[in-house]
């Protein structure tokens, strides 16, 4: 008997759960294991390595070239399109242009439920009124606006659940990051280096938006590291914090980038190396407090945040087994580090780079001394905008290669002193394009261990939009000339390209519904979903 | 460029300084604008440069010119019009991106044939060209032999001999007196 009602109870479960799957919940061990579900895409980066890749192939190297389109989905706002989709269980869930999120049905595009922040009028976004993407866990949507605050949605009907502050945007402290949810906690870093805002990576709990650590990422006094600012550089030295980290949870350590000292482009009045701005920070997750870190560009004077995803990848370094981060990072050098304790390994420049000659064996750039920001102007390589951005790298394990896009702007920079004024640019400098080389831009295949470039793709302009790689061997890459492109991953070779008429500002996703892969890139004021016909 | 939180004032600062950098009202070049209008049809200007609906295409349309340019400008761009290229197409989609410029560019085609012109716009994939004889020609770059890009203008330099001070004079003061009209649309670029 009481077999019977076991029997009967664990049916009724089956069914239950088989009946509920389309709705279920993200809980942090399917966030564990997205690797694991590629019909879905439950994270900024796909997994928690940052890696923006699948094991769907479907759409392969065989068959790229009959892509079609299967549905677009019209935002209604303009300015940079810079979302990462998530997408659960035939639900695709975005944020776009001033602050208005959605969730379609990833079949077909349409909307089940529309939201839109009632934003402040005055915001001091350095770079367009942008959002990158919700973080989900549970039935919840975490989304960190533009004012500087962190809010929770409900995955069914965009209802507002819970809206916390957690900086002045008065003082140009903005959210432009996707956030990431790591157990019961959702963590972002903020936007206004650009304002000379005083950087933090923040952690809040999912359930209630309670905060539950900060990690400010300019010491105050008496901190380790304070003594890298002189005077009171500190309080508005920026090192903001804008793109979504990586998290190794064997290591309990989340991978956070921090971006520019301020002002941007003038050290006088800030000597020192200026930690933690343009670092990589290793915070343990429960607590934030700093395991490591490493600087790549100290006391920077071009504007180079690290702000690009850190890649966690397991590889044989010198005859053992390691633990490492690879970035290729916006002053130019492709970096390998070890993600236990943040050894510096190797770097490699992977473009034309002025500003050092090289990063010497202790981890140190090599900076090129005749070079500092002259008041008549100085032409440095790479420009401000970077060999690369924050526009996501692709790491795919079948070929070993990151798919970087990449820039050949170089800028001339003047410099001069400036006073700081809360809420207003600090920047101490203007740049410009070289006005005689038109930059162009490329997607470049990098060895993920020796930096070495095994192809190249040219993008006709610098580029915006990032990468996409699968196991069907496919590259995908938008250029800012408006093409969707498909690579073959191993080669280069250029399988397709759609043209959809703006600057691509964000790299795609790729997801499976009713045995159907879709491939997802939003552009301009819109998201386009490509399918197999 | 990063938003800015500049008090009125302030603004209005920056304004009156822009405008103090545009041309002035009155020419700055003393020469006859009748004798310059003249000399703009038969030196061969508006062969390639249109005003107000008249003249060529291939170059950049000049009917708001004195408005919009110093004479020194405008005097740099007749002796030397390799030094600075206009721009043009500005792609309101584009926010980081180098807009084109009067470059030349030389197409070459599967047979042989080179087609010179300006690209009015251009990707990895395409490019779409006025030629030097002012038609608009559309290429696949996949189904050319090259596409050669010079940094440098079709405009050929009109050297004192070419173009003597009083011949430039006049056609400067001429060109100043080119301003549009109270509605004229704002082309993108310029």
């Amino acid at each position: 008997m009481k077999i019977n009602r076991l029997v009967i109870w664990l049916l009724g479960s089956f069914f239950l759960l088989a009946g509920t799957h389309s709705q279920s919940q993200v809980s942090y061990e399917r966030l564990l294991g997205a690797a694991q579900e590629p019909k879905n895409w439950l994270t900024y980066s796909g997994r928690y390595s940052g890696w923006r890749y699948s094991t769907l192939n479907q759409i392969n190297t065989s068959n790229a070239s009959h892509l079609t389109m299967e549905w677009a989905f019209q935002v209604g706002d303009l300015g940079q399109f810079e979302t990462t989709p998530i997408v659960v269980d035939g639900v695709l869930y975005g944020t776009g242009q001033n602050d208005r999120a959605f969730a379609l049905d990833a079949r077909t595009g349409r909307a089940i439920w529309r939201y839109q922040r009632n934003l402040p009028d005055k915001l001091q976004p350095c770079c367009g009124m942008v959002n990158r993407g919700f973080a989900i866990l549970g039935d919840r949507l975490f989304m960190a606006t533009l004012d500087a605050h962190l809010i929770a949605l409900d995955t069914k009907t965009g209802n507002l659940l819970w809206d916390v502050s957690a900086a002045d945007y008065h003082k140009a402290y903005t959210f432009t990051v996707a956030p990431l949810a790591v157990k019961n906690e959702v963590i972002v870093g903020v936007s206004g280096g650009e304002y000379g805002v005083r950087g933090f990576v923040d952690a809040y709990d999912a359930a209630t938006g309670r905060r539950l650590w900060r990690f400010e990422t300019v010491p105050g006094p008496g901190k380790p590291g304070h003594e890298t600012w002189t005077g009171d550089s500190w309080k508005t030295g920026g090192a903001p914090a804008w793109i979504t980290g990586t998290y190794d949870p064997d290591l309990n350590l989340i991978y956070w980038p921090t971006g520019n000292p301020s002002p941007s482009n003038y050290g006088g009045e800030r000597g020192g190396d200026n930690l933690y701005s343009n670092s990589m920070l290793a915070l343990d997750a429960d607590t934030g407090k700093l395991k490591w870190f490493y600087q790549f560009t100290p006391h920077d004077l071009y504007d180079y945040d690290a702000t690009q995803v850190p890649v966690l990848i397991d590889a044989e370094w010198e005859g053992r087994a390691r633990k490492l981060m690879i970035q290729a990072n916006r002053n130019g050098f492709f970096y390998v580090l070890d993600r236990t304790d943040g050894k510096f390994l190797f770097a490699k420049a992977f473009g034309t780079v002025t500003w050092a000659s090289s990063i010497g064996k202790d981890g140190k750039p090599i900076v090129n001394t005749s070079l500092p920001a002259k008041p008549e102007g100085t032409r440095v390589c790479p420009g401000a905008l970077g060999m690369t951005n924050w526009y996501s790298p692709s790491y795919n394990p079948d070929t070993g290669l990151l798919y970087v896009a990449t820039s050949t702007e170089c800028d001339i920079f003047t410099s001069a002193p400036q006073k700081y004024r809360a809420g207003h640019d600090f920047l101490g400098s203007v740049y410009v394009p070289d006005p005689v080389e038109r930059p162009t831009g490329a997607l470049k295949a990098l060895d993920a261990l020796t930096g070495d470039e095994k192809w190249s793709f040219p993008y006709f302009s610098n580029p915006n939009g990032g990468a996409l790689s699968t196991s069907g061997s496919v590259v995908f890459g938008g250029d800012s000339d408006g093409n969707f492109i498909a690579l073959d991953a191993k080669t280069g070779h250029d399988l397709w390209h759609v043209q959809l008429g703006a600057a691509v500002y964000s790299a795609a996703i790729t997801f499976e519904v009713e045995g159907k892969q879709y491939v997802v890139i939003p552009c301009g004021s819109a998201l386009f979903a490509f399918a197999l016909p | 460029m990063p938003a800015n939180g500049f008090e009125d004032s302030e603004i209005w600062a920056i304004i009156a300084y822009l405008r103090s950098l545009a041309p002035q009202k009155q020419a700055a070049v003393a020469g006859d604008a009748g004798k310059g209008k003249q000399l703009f049809e038969s030196a061969g200007c508006s062969k390639c440069h249109m005003v107000n609906g008249n003249g060529g295409r291939l170059g950049p349309d000049l009917s708001r010119v004195g408005a919009a340019r110093s004479a020194a400008y405008m005097i740099e761009s007749i002796r030397e019009p390799d030094k600075e290229l206009s721009t043009l197409m500005l792609d309101p989609n584009n926010h980081y991106s180098v807009p084109l410029s009067y470059g030349t560019v030389t197409v070459v085609t599967a047979d042989g044939e080179r087609v010179q012109g300006v690209a009015l716009n251009e990707d990895t994939y395409t490019i779409q060209m006025m030629t030097e004889e002012q038609s608009l020609r559309f290429f696949q770059k996949k189904e050319v032999k090259e596409v050669i890009h010079e940094h440098k203008s079709l405009m050929p330099a009109y050297s004192e001999e070419a173009l003597g001070p009083a011949q430039l004079r006049d056609l400067v003061a001429y060109l100043e007196t080119l301003r549009g009209s109270a509605n004229s649309d704002a082309k993108e670029g310029r």
